[in-house]
């Protein structure tokens, strides 16, 4: 590889302001200024040991779906000529079938509704003589409510439709991740994948239905008969709760607590590396660090995925938009720059103008590196640091933060170890961040030992048989607890435990007692927001399998039984908000209640010694290479693995289905001779897990990112029971030494063949046209040919200076509209419009138009599970995925360019198209779809079939 | 008290009582001689058919809102013309209009 592609990211890296959504402030150090001709080739990669292969080159038109498409589309050529896949017009053998998935997706018909397949019959009604206040028969109501998950809040909006919840999403009056982007979208806040599906899990008929004692089912008089005997033994009690921000719960710890009993935390995605780090930097309880990204000019993530990983995620996606666009937060003219290291390629990677990929464990010496350039401690004398990439990326990112002093700001994530973080918040420090770009707040509970120490003490008691009960509120230890700890073992030695969960899963077969929990929407709580804002859980449904909320079992357990409400209501008075508690039910929040602000002076801190792997280069030899621990974008941390909705909404950056994988950098799977859609064995200590490969352009080298959330044996129906599971298991190969990330992995390649359920490559324009083996596929070729002609016209690309200096750009260069074009041409070019097969329709009145600010998607993939939910389109499951029958009306186009190793991605939502003559329209045998007179695409939901 | 639903429209059709009335259709267009049964019963088919009938020419079943309860009233020559260009009545026959 020549030293040109070597420094690439900095190079073309213009190229990322090339894009209109890349496009950004010219800053012409960020690429002028260096000279690159001299660096010492000694640090080339290339010398390495786990050599390269040549890699292929970059197609000419300059973007690319797949590695399989720049390898000469050798994925596509398994089905040449064809339109579709072989065997998609066969009838399928899988005992799985399209008829039983349907079958299995009963929580998508009980949300639907299946009345609409009968006739109906006849019905007494009772006139609402005392119509319950404001219900309108056939109008929706929408109620706020909040959601909680791993420990952080979310407001929310509950749209009922005569009694039942059928849609989520995010509280626009919310102080936290709401309000609007531009004019226009002040009634909008934010909302994740997570929160779309959760709903589906209300109607999940694979819910647990009554409570499980011994084994064997028992009823939720059983179980409060034993509630007194559990009150006698609380001095050996001992609650393992999943982490909770609600008021109530802690209200009620402190009471627990109180009465002998001892409380652990515990969440397998876990933000306590952060709250260390910040005890390391400012001393005492620390603080809780919130950036301000509408005013940030720069933005530096380390190892840090702050568009759908990051606590504040739905807050930083929005603000980063709001400073993401020309006219936006920061003036006119002006848009944020986002720069990125981090092992696994993730949103905010892809969203990155300048992207560098570094294995997790190099994020201390790299943190390290920026402070010492930025005055503070000592540079170290790492070897990555010296290679040419590495040292101009660091050199360039320090101008432009000393530039930009006030109007930048660092954040570290979930993986890196506190040092890192405090590293961070002096570096934060030093550009002027505090109280600019970036808040800190007081920890809400500084004392608390981190989740990873939690479920090492608890298990350790257990284990020794000191635990008498062990209440676990949620979670599921037994699969997700560190490896090494043996939490199952563990549990058999405990007398009495009692797990509460809406799910019968791996924790509830060993558990004394199961009971079902209620879902969020069925029971009163209370919750804070990343920022603090205390946010009112309100039912909208009474349980419908009778299930008991977290906070209700403890004050059973306590002994004064109360009711949700009535927990919630007196822990709103004890802080004083009584008086507004209709309000606050009403409104979803509290409003000031905020985490007050953190004094946050520096203090000393000592940093660990970096291990030879920190002080070496950024190539590893098989046997030292780094594994880190991804959150799943199917089922977070396996907790959604019955929704099939998440499921079958494809990973935004692989574009997988149903299953999870070893994400393995394009350049490490060739030196280690590792396949796409094959099986590889990961050992990592004395442990090892067979996984299929997934080759991704662009993963740090020498780093392999395993997917977190797959394998669940007691899941469901749909997320796997008994033998019968989706994904693998790689809690099995995650330690508490390896709990971020884990060292001297090896990695072998065992040759069984294993496709992943990918749409990538679905629905390739090229396939039928004329993917022949006859055919050569190069830039020559009509087709390449083609679509190198035709990218000019459809991809418009410019800078942010051009976008500011030439106002035309934007312009007003018209462009024939498709009718002129199809009947009459254009003035410029009259009678040479092509031909409409069909009859064009004139419209009259309304049309309607939508815009997609390409520069501001991240990929959340929000919207995908959005679109499900509201039009309930059906699930295929995992084969049909394969035969490209996967239903979306939305899908997100990611594309790469660039070379593979350091490639760009750009990302295009691709919505319905309403298109005026819709092929879908023309299709329906049942006429399903049809054209309003405003030139919209509608569908009768009870026709289709 | 429990009554039987006489004019029952399945759950996927939307149909809103007020943009009729308003628009000046007659109650008995749709309900019959209320005022003349013993035992209500569906005088009128109830089906898409006959829905649409009226939604692609509504003028004839069109009359001056007073009299829009009334009973047995029969419009003048001209006068469901008369409402419907006044009051602008063009009732959408697309299938969302009621399949929403």
């Amino acid at each position: 590889m020549s030293q040109e592609e070597e420094l690439h990211v900095l190079d073309d890296q213009p190229g990322a302001s090339e894009h209109v959504d890349h496009a950004h402030d010219d800053h012409d150090h960020a690429h002028g200024e260096h000279d690159h001709a001299h660096h010492d080739h000694d640090h080339d990669h290339d010398h390495g040991d786990a050599p390269l292969a040549a890699l292929p080159p970059t197609p000419v038109h300059g973007y690319w779906k797949s590695v399989a498409e720049l390898e000469g589309l050798s994925g596509l050529q398994t089905m040449p000529g064809r339109e579709f896949p072989l065997g998609v017009d066969e009838p399928t053998k899988d005992p799985l079938s399209r008829r039983n998935f349907f079958h299995l997706m009963g929580a998508s018909m009980a949300l639907a509704g299946v009345g609409a397949c009968r006739r109906y019959e006849k019905e007494e009604i009772v006139p609402l003589a005392r119509r319950p206040e404001d219900q309108t028969p056939g109008i929706t109501q929408q109620y706020a409510t909040a959601f909680e998950l791993g420990g952080v809040g979310h407001g929310l909006v509950a749209t009922a439709f005569e009694g039942r919840p059928i849609k989520l999403d995010g509280n626009p009056e919310h102080p936290f991740a709401s309000g609007g982007v531009v004019t226009g979208t002040e009634r909008h806040a934010g909302c994740s994948t997570f929160v779309q599906a959760s709903i589906l899990h209300l109607y999940d008929p694979d819910r647990a239905q009554s409570p499980t004692g011994n084994g064997t089912g028992s009823s939720f008089e059983a179980f409060r008969a034993t509630l007194a005997q559990l009150r006698s033994g609380l001095a050996t009690t001992h609650v393992l709760s999943e982490a909770s921000s609600s008021p109530t719960l802690r209200a009620l710890r402190a009471k627990l607590v109180g009465a002998g009993a001892q409380w652990h935390e515990y969440e397998p995605l876990s933000w306590d590396n952060e709250r260390a780090g910040m005890k390391l930097a400012f001393g005492g309880a620390g603080a809780r660090p919130i950036a301000r990204l509408d005013r940030a000019e720069t933005i530096l993530t380390i190892d840090c995925d702050i568009f759908t990983e990051h606590p504040a995620s739905l807050k930083y996606s929005r603000d980063y938009a709001r400073s993401r666009r020309q006219n936006g937060s920061l003036g006119i003219g002006k848009m944020n720059r986002l720069w990125s290291v981090e092992s696994v390629f993730s949103n905010t990677g892809a969203m990155a103008d300048h992207r560098l990929g570094l294995r997790s464990e190099l994020g201390l010496p790299f943190a390290m590196a920026l402070d010492a350039a930025l005055g503070g401690g000592t540079s170290p004398a790492a070897e990555f640091l010296k290679e040419p990439k590495v040292d101009r990326y660091l050199k360039v990112l320090v101008d432009e933060l000393k530039q930009n002093t006030g109007k930048s700001v660092v954040i570290a994530g979930r993986r890196q170890p506190p040092e890192v973080h405090a590293l961070v918040a002096r570096i934060n420090q030093a550009i002027g961040a505090p109280g600019q770009t970036l808040e800190y707040v007081e920890d809400p509970d500084g004392e608390r030992p981190s989740h990873l120490r939690a479920i090492g003490d608890v298990t350790k008691l257990m284990a020794a048989g000191r635990v008498g009960t062990l209440i676990m509120l949620g979670g599921n230890p037994v699969y997700d607890a560190p490896a090494d700890l043996g939490f199952g073992n563990a549990l058999k030695n405990v007398k009495t435990s009692v797990h509460l969960h809406e799910y019968h899963n791996e924790t509830s077969l060993l558990s004394t007692w199961h009971v079902p929990r209620a879902h969020f929407l069925e029971a009163w709580g209370d919750v804070r927001t990343w920022d603090g804002t205390v946010s009112v859980a309100q039912p909208l449904v009474a349980p419908l399998y009778g299930g008991l909320s977290a906070i209700e079992l403890i004050s059973s357990l306590l002994g004064d039984d109360k009711g949700g409400q009535e927990l919630v209501q007196a822990t709103h008075r004890d802080l004083g908000f009584e008086p507004n508690w209709k309000q606050s039910v009403h409104d979803g929040f509290v409003a000031n209640t905020q985490h007050p602000a953190a004094t946050a002076a520096l203090t000393a801190f000592g940093l660990p010694t970096l291990s030879p792997g920190q002080l070496g280069g950024s190539l590893r030899t098989n046997g030292e290479l780094e594994v880190v621990f991804v959150q799943s974008s199917f089922t977070y941390d396996g907790r959604y693995a019955n929704n099939a909705w998440l499921w079958e909404t494809p990973d935004f950056l692989t574009k997988v289905t149903w299953d999870n994988y070893a994400l393995v950098g394009a350049n490490t799977a060739t030196g280690l001779g590792l396949e796409n859609d094959t099986m590889i064995k990961v050992k990592v200590g004395d442990r090892e897990i067979e996984l299929p490969c997934y080759t991704i352009p662009g993963q740090a080298k020498g780093s392999i990112g395993l997917v977190l959330g797959g394998g669940r044996t007691a899941a469901g129906r749909v997320g796997g029971m008994g033998t019968r599971t989706v994904g693998w298991d790689t809690y099995k190969v995650r330690t508490s030494a390896g709990w971020d990330y884990a060292n001297k992995a090896t990695v072998t390649a065992t040759g069984k063949a294993y496709t992943l359920a990918n749409i990538q490559e679905h629905w390739d324009i090229r396939t039928g046209i004329g993917n022949r083996p006859d055919i050569q596929h190069d830039a020559t070729h009509v087709n390449a040919k083609g679509i190198e002609d035709r990218l000019p016209e459809l991809i418009h690309e410019t800078t942010n200076k051009e976008l500011t200096e030439d106002k035309a750009w934007r312009a007003e260069k018209s462009e024939g509209f498709f009718n002129d074009l199809a009947n009459a041409g254009t003035k410029d070019r009259p009678n040479e419009g092509g031909f409409s097969l069909f009859k064009e329709k004139d419209y009259q009145g309304h049309r309607w138009a939508m815009a997609i600010d390409l520069s501001t998607c991240t990929g959340c993939n929000a919207c995908m599970v959005a679109c499900q939910a509201e039009n309930n389109i059906p699930v295929v499951g995992r084969k049909e995925v394969m035969n490209n029958r996967e239903m979306s009306w939305i899908r997100i186009d990611r594309y790469f360019k660039g070379s593979i190793e350091d490639p760009e991605v750009v990302h295009q939502p691709v919505g319905c198209q309403h298109c005026e003559q819709a092929p879908c329209e023309q299709v329906c045998p049942v006429g399903a779809t049809t054209h309003s007179d405003e030139g919209l695409n509608d569908m009768a939901y009870n026709r289709c079939i | 008290m429990h009554w039987t639903r006489v004019h029952d429209l399945p759950d996927y059709v939307y149909f809103n009582h007020s943009a009729h009335v308003n628009a000046a259709v007659g109650c008995e267009s749709c309900h019959g001689r209320i005022d003349q049964m013993v035992k209500v019963y569906q005088a009128k088919p109830l089906t898409m058919e006959w829905c649409l009938g009226c939604h692609r020419d509504p003028a004839p079943f069109l009359r001056n809102p007073e009299n829009v309860t009334k009973m047995g009233y029969v419009p003048a020559p001209g006068e469901g013309e008369d409402i419907k260009k006044k009051n602008g009545v063009n009732p959408p026959t697309n299938c969302s209009t009621c399949h929403r």
